[in-house]
């Protein structure tokens, strides 16, 4: 079959490779349809994580059809058109019987990396580097699924491709880091990237009751969709001072949650952002967290900050004086979307959510690295693109 | 909040601090006395100098030092004790001193009698313990064990000592070095499921030699420790044991030969 592999820094091309094979007694290999470039692989691509190798199948965000299941699988049927969820879990232990399926214990096959660097390892993800496991990923004419009952869910009869793709991760990433905000009546929530996530984080807090979304990002394209798609009030952090302007847009108070839509590789215009940029060009910090301070320091008393942008490491700097004093509440962590999906996919059943605007873009995997060129540079308005890949 | 874990000392009677060799057996007030006194009669003995501040001195090291310790040499040589904690029962001669101790512990979200079920049969254990190829039970509590590393094919025989009521599971060597592997089971609060430990006495010497083996080629006991129960513990949650193994990727496939 064809994959988009990773070849280098920011270098991918198209490989012909063996078809996947079912492993274990819970697998299921799916045709991919459609599979979606995201923002947590160009972290990948730079070269921040040091555990991607040369061949490593790319892409984490897709839909197919079932076209093979092993012998445990009860509820998949070769056929069923299928969403998965980008973070694989086993569906029994402690975590995953909690829904907090990012958390499992019992999918990364390659734990010691994240053993040493976060004290436990966590769950393993598709196309996401050996520290996550290693796992093949879905930027192939065919993906192997683990666990598929738990992990694949079947799409409502009649819903394209396009509408249900991004529930297998923006969607719930999005709709997790809104939820995690706990919101109450008249909730004003700042978000903080109007990517992909950001887009999904504004609509899902609407979902939740929130009364005004506010916006941040400095790409006019992408505040554009998220005032006109999302119903977001904008703000362009190049034009205004963003905590001057949320401080007065939210009569004084504050946002009563701020979500960081963001992660490690953040832009931003003031000096600690140029201080970052040279400490992290030089591996003495791995992520920049210009996003999270300024979140932390524009956040009401008492707020919560909820963080769904990745990072990796460590951070400098980090406000804590801030965030103690003021009493706020942290909330992060990858997405648990076999939590989110089932509603998920109700919502898009019924017209209330419809993700398919973010894809800007389509390519086939031969023009991989163009496709990641240009979503990287966001040139020509891109927001996603989406391979389709070939035979 | 205290785990519900058997301590091997509770069955066996070696206290299981890793790597402590030297039972307790002086209760807590006298340790305190002991310390105490010995503390005053070193001080007196450098106020008072002389061949009697000397002897002063060295009785007071002592028994200061037993009282820190919380062993007594001369106790042990009589087998007495002044802790109210049970009586070390006797185990088969093991002695503690030339041993090198392992200990891990994983929790597994499933009822402690199906555990101790799945580990009661020889034939699931080269299913999760690494380099283990085949279990072969020879009847009467003995069975042979079969590994392969690196290609080299070995097999030693071990006694098996079940303990139906605490749940435990103890292999000892029947040759060699008195070495031995425990699985001790116990619930976990919560009823989050059971927490197994796994006790790993070696010899000193292979102690050694495995370490010195982990140096070169990054395997130690410890590591096959972890290995072995992060693999149980998938067997018995997940009814598999996650892999990477055999998936397509645009590196070259290395060739296996048949050894």
């Amino acid at each position: 079959m064809q994959a988009l592999c990773y070849q280098g820094v920011n270098r991918v091309g198209v490989e012909t490779v063996p078809d996947p094979e079912i492993l274990g007694p819970h697998d299921a290999i799916l045709r991919v349809t459609m599979s979606s470039v995201c923002g947590s692989d160009l972290h990948l691509l730079d070269g921040y994580v040091p555990t991607m190798r040369q061949g490593d199948i790319l892409g984490h965000e897709f839909i197919g059809e079932v076209v093979e299941v092993a012998t445990e699988v009860k509820k998949l049927r070769p056929g069923m058109r299928v969403v998965v969820g980008s973070i694989i879990g086993c569906g029994h232990c402690f975590f995953c019987q909690t829904e907090q399926y990012s958390l499992c214990d019992n999918t990364n096959p390659k734990p010691e990396v994240l053993d040493k660097l976060f004290g436990y390892p966590t769950a393993g993800i598709y196309g996401y580097s050996h520290a996550f496991g290693g796992f093949a990923g879905s930027h192939a004419t065919y993906v192997r699924v683990p666990f598929a009952d738990t992990n694949a869910f079947e799409v409502p009869e009649g819903l394209p491709d396009e509408r249900v793709l991004f529930a297998s991760d923006a969607l719930p990433t999005g709709y997790m880091g809104a939820d995690l905000c706990n919101i109450q009546r008249g909730d004003v929530i700042a978000v903080w990237g109007c990517g992909g996530v950001g887009q999904m984080a504004i609509q899902s807090a609407y979902l939740l009751g929130a009364e005004r979304v506010i916006a941040i990002d400095r790409f006019p394209e992408r505040l554009a969709m998220a005032r006109d798609r999302a119903g977001a009030e904008i703000l362009d952090y190049e034009q205004v001072d963003v905590r001057e302007a949320l401080r007065e847009m939210t009569g004084g108070r504050g946002p009563d949650a701020c979500i960081d839509c963001v992660g490690m590789e953040a832009h931003g215009t003031g000096v600690d952002y140029a201080y970052d940029r040279v400490k992290q060009a030089v591996r003495l910090e791995t992520d920049r967290p210009t996003v999270l301070r300024q979140a932390i320091l524009a956040c009401r008393k008492g707020g919560t900050v909820s963080i769904m942008g990745v990072y990796g490491g460590f951070v400098d700097k980090f406000p804590m004086g801030a965030a103690m004093n003021k009493g706020l509440t942290l909330k992060m962590g990858q997405q648990h979307g076999q939590r989110y999906i089932p509603r998920l996919l109700e919502h898009i059943r019924k017209g209330e959510l419809d993700p398919s605007y973010l894809i800007t873009h389509r390519s086939l995997l031969a023009n991989g690295q163009m496709a990641y060129d240009t979503f990287k540079e966001k040139r020509d308005g891109c927001m996603r693109v989406v391979f389709t890949p070939e035979a | 909040m205290q785990s519900k874990t058997p301590r091997l000392d509770d069955i066996h009677g070696i206290p299981a601090r890793a790597r402590r060799t030297n039972p307790l057996n002086v209760g807590p007030s006298e340790r305190v006395v002991s310390t105490a006194l010995g503390g005053g009669l070193v001080a007196w003995g450098v106020w008072r100098r002389g061949a009697l501040g000397l002897l002063a001195g060295a009785v007071g090291g002592a028994l200061a030092t037993r009282g820190v310790r919380g062993h007594c040499p001369a106790y042990a040589a009589f087998g007495l004790s002044s802790r109210k904690a049970p009586k070390p029962t006797h185990m088969p001669v093991l002695d503690t001193e030339k041993l090198t101790r392992i200990e891990r512990t994983v929790t597994v979200a499933r009822p402690a009698n199906e555990v101790y079920a799945f580990l009661r049969d020889p034939a699931h254990v080269p299913h999760f313990a690494p380099h283990v190829e085949r279990v072969e039970d020879l009847g009467a509590g003995r069975i042979r064990v079969w590994t392969a590393m690196n290609g080299e094919r070995s097999s030693w025989e071990a006694h098996i000592d079940l303990d139906h009521e605490a749940q435990a599971l103890v292999l000892s060597h029947a040759e060699g070095p008195p070495e031995r592997l425990a699985i001790l089971l116990g619930n976990a609060p919560g009823g989050r499921g059971t927490e197994i430990r796994l006790v790993l006495d070696l010899s000193k010497t292979r102690g050694l030699l495995l370490r010195a083996l982990a140096a070169v080629a990054g395997e130690d006991p410890d590591r096959w420790a972890r290995a072995g129960l992060r693999r149980l513990k998938m067997l018995l949650e997940a009814g598999e044991i996650v892999t990477t193994e055999g998936q397509p990727s645009g590196r070259l496939i290395p060739v296996t030969r048949a050894a």
